[in-house]
């Protein structure tokens, strides 16, 4: 190898690498490796802050008193108050994409509210009683489809459904075993359908399109064995890469047990790990993120804020625990406030004015 | 009928390295490369195309990649046949780290999709692996922060490294 050779195999380094190249490759490391990869020199450095996407936490929304309401950010464990008298006499009752569903029995009112921007979308008006509703995306998008379930009769259940813009309702009623109670259904948009779990019954399925309604055989885990371990503090129901996941809360020392569902098998399978996901859990509706910073990874994080504001009860699977510690709020304390629901924030939203 | 026929007859192209070398090539198996098919639809086929960016030795494994993804004269490619396509990239790119370096920019700069996907992916796979530190020592590179620099960057991070 003559020298000016040897000079050309050295000048080719990892570390010289085309910036797009080099951005290539970072922008398929997840948030942890992009984190490593940027420390590694300073070309690797600008290449990992120009691709790195780092997702915001939703923020937990509570209400306080009168029309004000809280809303915690656990990422900056700080809260921001705002009033909000649209939601005067109202109760929110699902949430996703930024976007809340809101009720006003009064004047049988289901309406659509985003709390950042204060835009309401109304609907049809709707006896709402005690059904369960959900909704797929948020409602600017054409895509978006609001189901609400209500037991109609024994064993007889209306399946209602409407979109923005619509001047009435869709409904069909169907014959079936899941008894419906918005304290205990879990509904959850996955695959074009709406799925819907109940306590010790099958794992129900609609289809919006086909206005379809299937219960399936799948009993959710029973709660003998492992699971008798301290008692049920909440169940919750999210999507997972397309798959239905099942997530458990115990009482006391017994740690969140989680399962997803198997599709060929039909059975919930117990899982481990999170994959590094987040799970933001709330009896409404729950949410999971992917590449939320911070030692939020890996999560469950329950719709309760303690420690005056400061804290949101957590629980870790990669250190096996509870934040804060338990004794702070085990004492009769409600894991699971049945009106507090998580929302996502827009984009690079720091606060009201 | 007739022009499915002439299309079919295998037609050789010649590349030429950075240190002289050429290979011969089906021009069918060549075009996985974006950059030869534009060389070659713009009339280059006469003589030997030039690739100056690669040695000999990494423009005859390219070429091994080639072959292995020429689109296959008989139509679409079966579930089988992509089975073991994958298998044999998941060896291909079992390489040293300066051969995966040299296989990477190859890709890059002859615009072989396939290639950058899979290179890309197994570097990625070895960032996933290794600390800051063990990177470097894989990657051959030097840490030109200053150590407040360096410091001040993990301060700031801190979460990722816990």
């Amino acid at each position: 190898m003559t020298m000016k050779e040897k000079k050309e195999k050295l000048e080719l380094s990892w570390s010289d690498l085309p910036i797009e190249l080099l951005e290539l490759i970072i922008s398929r490391l997840p948030l942890d490796d992009n984190v490593h990869a940027s420390v590694v020199c300073k070309s690797w450095h600008s290449a990992a802050i120009s691709v790195r996407v780092v997702n915001q936490s939703p923020w937990l929304m509570y209400f306080y008193s009168g029309n004000l309401y809280i809303f915690y950010d656990p990422l900056l464990c700080k809260t921001h108050s705002i009033i909000l008298p649209e939601l005067n006499g109202c109760r929110v009752r699902y949430s996703k994409d930024g976007w809340l569903l809101v009720y006003r029995p009064i004047s049988h009112c289901l309406f659509f509210f985003n709390p950042f921007t204060r835009e309401e979308i109304n609907l049809p008006s709707f006896r709402l009683n005690l059904a369960v509703v959900a909704f797929s995306c948020a409602p600017t998008s054409t895509n978006c489809i609001i189901l609400a379930v209500k037991q109609v009769g024994h064993q007889i259940v209306a399946i209602s459904t409407c979109h923005p813009g619509a001047t009435e309702w869709v409904t069909v009623t169907f014959r079936h075993h899941l008894p419906i109670s918005s304290f205990v259904n879990k509904f959850v948009f996955c695959d074009e359908l709406f799925y819907c779990l109940g306590f010790n019954d099958g794992l129900g399925f609609f289809d919006p399109l086909q206005r379809t309604w299937n219960v399936l055989a799948v009993l959710p885990p029973e709660l003998s064995g492992k699971l008798s371990i301290g008692w049920l503090k909440g169940r919750y129901m999210t999507v997972h890469k397309g798959e239905l996941l099942l997530i458990y809360a115990r009482s006391g020392s017994a740690n969140p047990i989680m399962f997803k569902l198997n599709r060929t098998r039909m059975i919930w399978e117990e899982v481990k790990t999170l994959d590094g996901f987040t799970l933001f859990a709330s009896s409404l509706s729950s949410h999971l993120r992917m590449d939320i910073p911070g030692g939020m990874r890996n999560s469950i994080y329950f719709p309760k804020v303690c420690l005056h504001g400061k804290h949101c009860i957590s629980y870790s699977f990669d250190n096996c625990r509870d934040y804060p510690c338990n004794q702070c709020h085990d004492l009769g304390d409600h894991y699971d406030p049945p009106e507090n629901i998580w929302i996502d924030p827009p984009q690079d939203f720091t606060g009201f004015t | 009928m007739s022009s499915t026929l002439c299309c079919s007859f295998a037609k050789n192209v010649t590349l030429r390295s950075s240190d002289g070398q050429t290979f011969e090539v089906e021009e069918a198996a060549a075009q996985v490369s974006q950059t030869i098919k534009r060389m070659i639809e713009d009339g280059c086929t006469g003589s030997v195309i030039p690739v100056p960016n690669l040695t000999g030795p990494v423009l005859a494994l390219v070429i091994e990649y080639f072959k292995k993804h020429s689109p296959p004269s008989d139509g679409c490619p079966t579930a089988l046949l992509e089975m073991e396509i994958k298998d044999w990239d998941a060896k291909f790119v079992a390489v040293d780290n300066d051969t995966l370096l040299d296989l990477t920019l190859a890709a890059h700069y002859l615009e072989i999709q396939g290639l950058l996907d899979l290179t890309c992916h197994r570097v990625a796979d070895i960032l996933n692996d290794n600390s800051v530190e063990k990177i470097r020592e894989i990657f051959h590179i030097k840490n030109d922060f200053t150590p407040e620099e360096e410091a001040e960057e993990r301060s700031k991070i801190q979460w990722a490294f816990e």
